[in-house]
């Protein structure tokens, strides 16, 4: 009898999981269905009304970031755009895809999107594709042809602006071999796999060969200040011959530079070892200046690629520079020789306080051709930024 | 002492200052040129002055069988209170900064490590995440307040307080902290309870030692030299920037070999003199490959290779103790036979 009743129920229990399932999934496809409905049928009324919301990193500590953010909410506020800002949590393809879909759960309908390495950029297309929101890719140049090509041919992508790395990376070992005499230098780079870095260092050992610049050896991956001087230290140990440190990227280590001068100053060689650095590092300016090590940092370009996708936005919101083509803004970095030209460049260019313009100033620069755009672009400096005010 | 026990002490110790000295001699051998001068010596003694002093701060968590990952951000945010300590009290200010916030954060992970049981390394990441934040929330905080001593990235050290971080005054810092360690790792109740822990922790609580016990007070007791650490670390670099999304784990790998090194060395010389002997042939080896210009990728190679050699070096030495074991008994059932 009770062998029956298992039999009995071992029949039964598989029916009811398959009608319950097949109830369920005829249940939700109905109401998916009748949402869709809804959706067609109330979307033509929406449509014209729906607000711009824009997901990017805002980050609150790194000064670049600091000032784009501030910027960034300030053209929000003046085109009525809503400004969603998110921390970023890590530097892997996972952590920022993570970042965007939050994003886009909080209601954002377009995003500023920024990767460390080109592995992610698929995946944010396709993410973007299949939750319809519009992108636009900040400070990073696509280097696979055909990544780049699916990125371009994406309808919702609207464009795209980056730095020369390469050329300014060129420019900077340029200066410090005509102008400051360097022949032997070593470089602390940037983690291999960063987009930026390779760039930098295509530049840099370009530069090396046209300009007879001994490369002496490189640390990368330095993720402390101890680190840094560590490098330092053991380079000063090796090679006595070095006169040149170039520090590709000062952003990623805080503090950075004044590892590597205190390293100099240990062995008394500040005054005769030259430095250049790529990022703009907050208190550098006591590190410039006669005697001192730093002679030309390149920066600055970082909070502008992240303000000029938000300047496109607000364009495209207003029905300007609504081309099938996505727009492609090239920006570029400052040099910065003085203690002055630090001070002016973060009273100006980066102040993290006060925006670039207020309310109707953004006129200047919102509303313009992409070719306006890209000239208002290309004269960007504190001289300028001064006047137009 | 007799003569024959001094004899054997110098032998040992000769012995295992061979091993610092026989990769300098080969580094030597292939260039030269670049590390055969007093400034190379020099800067490679001063490199493993940090890694030597964080060693001894990973030591006593350990030996008790605690894998910690939360070091690097306890030097970070110590460092950070050292810098603020320093600005405001000078000498005493750094050293009470550094302290007071070691103790603290010790007391915070070892406190979850207690309280919640689950293994060392789950509660050092997690306590690191935490710790890296706090720090980040510090230098924001600070830079509302006071931009002498603070960028809106990192800290400074005052100038007047570096000469910490400078030959000859770091030799002399890390022959006092290894005198210090060597005092407490030998002459202290829970150092020697903390060895217990960590070879049987069954037999440890038949004699009636409370594991969970010896273990939190092995973070507060290696507390101590990580503060110390943070100030040589600070005064060496003159500047202490935050970290973030799990960075500050990697700089506990230089010193969890030396403490594996200084371990295995142990039955030769006093643990502090294996510290000392790992932390400096490890820093060798990094001025080495720094001056054999290698790229960066043959430098990870090279460095992942020792690292894996290094970290199984007590499997290594436990296979041999085995196989020998084995041998003996084999060759006393023969001779029984």
């Amino acid at each position: 009898m009770k062998k029956s009743i298992t039999k009995l129920l071992a029949l039964l229990l598989p029916v009811l999981l398959i009608v319950s399932t097949a109830g369920c999934a005829s249940g939700s496809g109905s109401t998916s269905a009748k949402e869709e409905g809804a959706k067609e049928s109330a979307q033509p009324a929406q449509e014209p009304q729906e607000k711009v919301v824009v997901g990017g990193i805002g980050s609150s500590l790194v000064s670049s970031m600091k000032c784009a953010n501030l910027n960034s909410n300030e053209i929000a506020k003046t085109y009525g755009i809503e400004w969603i800002p998110s921390e970023l949590s890590g530097y892997d393809d996972q952590a920022f895809l993570t970042m965007y879909e939050n994003m886009i759960d909080q209601g954002a309908n377009t995003l500023i999107v920024y990767t460390f390495s080109e592995s992610a950029l698929k995946l944010v297309a396709d993410l973007c594709a299949e939750r319809d929101v519009n992108w636009f890719l900040a400070n990073r140049k696509i280097t696979d042809e055909s990544l780049k090509e699916y990125v371009y041919s994406q309808k919702n992508f609207l464009g795209n602006c980056y730095c020369n790395e390469t050329q300014i990376a060129y420019d900077l070992v340029k200066e410090m071999a005509n102008d400051y005499g360097v022949k032997n230098m070593a470089v602390i780079g940037l983690q291999q796999g960063d987009i930026n870095g390779d760039y930098r260092d295509t530049g840099i050992n370009q530069a090396c060969k046209d300009f007879g610049v001994n490369l002496l050896t490189e640390t990368r991956g330095v993720t402390t200040v101890e680190d840094v001087t560590n490098s330092v230290e053991g380079i000063i140990a090796s090679y006595p011959e070095l006169d040149g440190i170039f520090i590709v990227g000062g952003a990623v280590t805080p503090g950075a530079l004044a590892g590597a001068n205190q390293a100099l100053v240990n062995h008394g060689l500040e005054g005769k070892v030259s430095i250049c650095l790529i990022d703009i590092e907050n208190g550098m300016e006591q590190y410039m200046g006669e005697g001192k090590p730093l002679k030309v940092c390149a920066g600055g370009n970082l909070s502008l690629d992240m303000i000029l996708p938000m300047i496109c936005i607000a364009n495209h919101a207003q029905g300007i520079n609504l081309d099938d083509e996505p727009i492609v803004l090239n920006t570029r970095m400052q040099l910065l020789h003085t203690p002055q030209d630090v001070v002016d460049f973060a009273e100006y260019c980066e102040n993290t306080e006060t925006p670039i313009y207020t309310g109707d100033g953004w006129n200047a620069v919102v509303g313009k051709s992409t070719a306006e755009l890209q000239s208002w672009i290309d004269n960007f400096n504190s001289e300028t930024i001064k006047a137009s005010r | 002492m007799n003569k024959n026990k001094i004899m054997t002490t110098v032998k040992n110790y000769a012995l295992v200052l061979m091993i610092p000295l026989a990769i300098y001699l080969l580094v030597l051998l292939i260039i030269p040129e670049r590390v055969g001068n007093i400034g190379a010596i020099l800067s490679i003694l001063t490199l493993s002055v940090l890694p030597t002093i964080t060693s001894y701060g990973v030591y006593f968590g350990f030996v008790s069988g605690i894998i910690d990952f939360s070091v690097g951000s306890r030097i970070i945010f110590s460092g950070m209170c050292a810098c603020i300590g320093g600005y405001y009290f000078g000498f005493p200010g750094m050293l009470i900064g550094a302290v007071v916030s070691s103790v603290l954060m010790a007391a915070f992970v070892g406190g979850v490590f207690a309280a919640l049981k689950i293994p060392s390394i789950i509660v050092s990441f997690g306590t690191l995440m935490i710790i890296e934040i706090l720090g980040k929330y510090l230098v924001t905080y600070m830079n509302g307040i006071n931009t002498e001593i603070v960028t809106s990235t990192y800290f400074r050290m005052p100038d007047a307080l570096t000469f910490l971080g400078r030959v000859p005054y770091n030799y002399i810092f890390l022959i006092v902290v290894t005198v210090l360690f060597e005092f407490l790792r030998s002459r202290t109740k829970l150092a020697n309870q903390a060895n217990v822990v960590g070879s049987n922790e069954l037999i440890a609580r038949s004699v009636g030692i409370k594991p969970m016990r010896v273990k939190f007070g092995t973070f507060l007791l290696g507390s101590l030299f990580i503060a110390l650490a943070a100030i040589q670390s600070a005064c060496y670099s003159s500047a202490v920037g935050y970290k973030a999304s799990m960075a500050s784990s990697s700089m506990v790998f230089k010193p969890m070999m030396a403490v594996i090194i200084g371990l295995a060395l142990s039955g030769n010389v006093r643990s502090s003199i294996g510290i000392f002997v790992g932390s400096l042939s490890i820093s060798i080896i990094f001025t080495g490959i720094i001056a054999l210009g290698w790229s960066d990728a043959v430098q990870n190679v090279i460095l992942g290779f020792f690292m894996l050699l290094v970290m199984g070096l007590p499997t290594i030495r436990q296979f041999f103790a085995d196989r020998n074991r084995r041998k003996l008994a084999r060759a006393e059932m023969e001779k029984a036979v």
